[in-house]
């Protein structure tokens, strides 16, 4: 089997090389190849990327993160890759814990596997409110109960990439995931991660406000369709 | 003062229908929206120049004043207009996305198959 890791990248030019060389090569003979979706970074993320001959696909302008994980799918259907793993490109993520989140997808026990992060107690209150708020959001707006709904470390099956149609361009594609496998008949699994915090870590990702504006999206594109 | 008022009310809708028809004419306005809109000023127009009309309609409905239930329908009105712009602009915005997404595919496959010289 070959896997393909997609690191959905904007302005990144401080950590995205650090967090690269950390992602293994290889998990038990299956291989893994390195995608960096580019989101119309302004700075050197991209120039960086090339000069050290990462893989990388630029999108002309800023679309978000579901624009930037969707191009990664659409990539690993063209290249037909048999699993695709997200990862944050600020370092948040532990590529080392790979192999156990992979595990389930190698036995096709899942087709979605979720990296839930425990430490939450070293994750500030205003973080710890904001994901227990969209957790509670992605309940009511999917039916599907999870640890943590906004986690980046996910692992996705062969049958979900060709399942799993990307409609979202922001933040609220973490909680679309949990709509589309419930609705396409996915089998999500959720593994215990760590999660490494720092300063530059939590000042990418969501803020409390704009929570409030992705739940007004997920509840407005559900009466749309 | 109410002459001078239905004048700038009617001038105000001709100038709207106007707009309409021309976007309706260069086919950038479907059917549906151009009817919707002559329907939409018509309206307006007949319950400015005859308010006794709107109060009985109001009446019928069960609502106290005509006032009451213009403002209601376009209160309505508005709301749904708005509703359809949100989804234009959501539409749109999937639209960037994929032309983004097709852009960047391409310029990254056409990298790794360099043409072959003759």
């Amino acid at each position: 089997m070959k896997g393909i890791v997609v690191v959905p990248a904007f302005n990144e030019e401080k950590r995205i090389l650090r967090v690269i060389k950390k992602i293994p090569q290889e998990v038990d003979h299956h291989k893994l190849e390195i995608l960096v979706v580019n989101d119309g970074s302004t700075d050197l993320t991209e120039i960086i990327l090339k000069k050290n001959k990462v893989k990388v696909i630029s999108h002309p302008v800023n679309r978000g993160l579901g624009a930037a994980l969707g191009t990664g799918f659409e990539y690993a259907r063209i290249k037909n890759y048999d699993f695709l793993i997200t990862l944050d490109g600020d370092g948040q993520h532990d590529p080392r814990e790979i192999p156990k989140l992979l595990k389930p997808i190698i036995n096709k026990e899942a087709d979605f596997i979720v990296g839930t992060r425990i430490n939450k107690g070293s994750m500030p209150f205003k973080r710890r409110m904001l994901t227990f708020f969209a957790t509670l959001a992605t309940f009511v707006l999917t039916g599907v109960w999870t640890a943590d709904s906004q986690s980046g470390f996910r692992i996705f099956s062969k049958n979900a990439i060709k399942k799993i149609n990307i409609q979202v361009d922001k933040m609220e594609v973490s909680t679309d995931f949990f709509r589309q496998c419930r609705e396409k008949g996915l089998v999500i699994l959720e593994v215990p991660i760590k999660a490494i915090y720092t300063k530059y870590s939590l000042t990418k990702g969501q803020n409390f406000f704009n929570s409030f504006n992705i739940v007004g999206k997920l509840m407005l594109q559900n009466l749309n369709n | 003062m109410q002459i001078i008022t239905q004048f700038i009310a009617i001038f105000f809708a001709i100038f709207a229908l106007s707009r309409a028809y021309l976007r309706f004419k260069e086919r950038k306005l479907s059917s549906f929206a151009f009817i919707f809109w002559i329907f939409v000023w018509i309206t307006g127009t007949v319950a400015i120049f005859f308010p006794d009309l709107t109060t009985k309609i109001a009446k019928f409905v069960g609502i106290g004043r005509g006032v009451d239930i213009v403002l209601y329908a376009s209160i309505i009105i508005i709301f749904y207009l708005l509703f359809r712009i949100y989804i234009k602009i959501e539409d749109t915005q999937r639209q960037i996305t994929q032309v983004a997404r097709k852009v960047a595919l391409q310029k990254m496959m056409k990298k790794k198959k360099p043409r072959l010289r003759r």
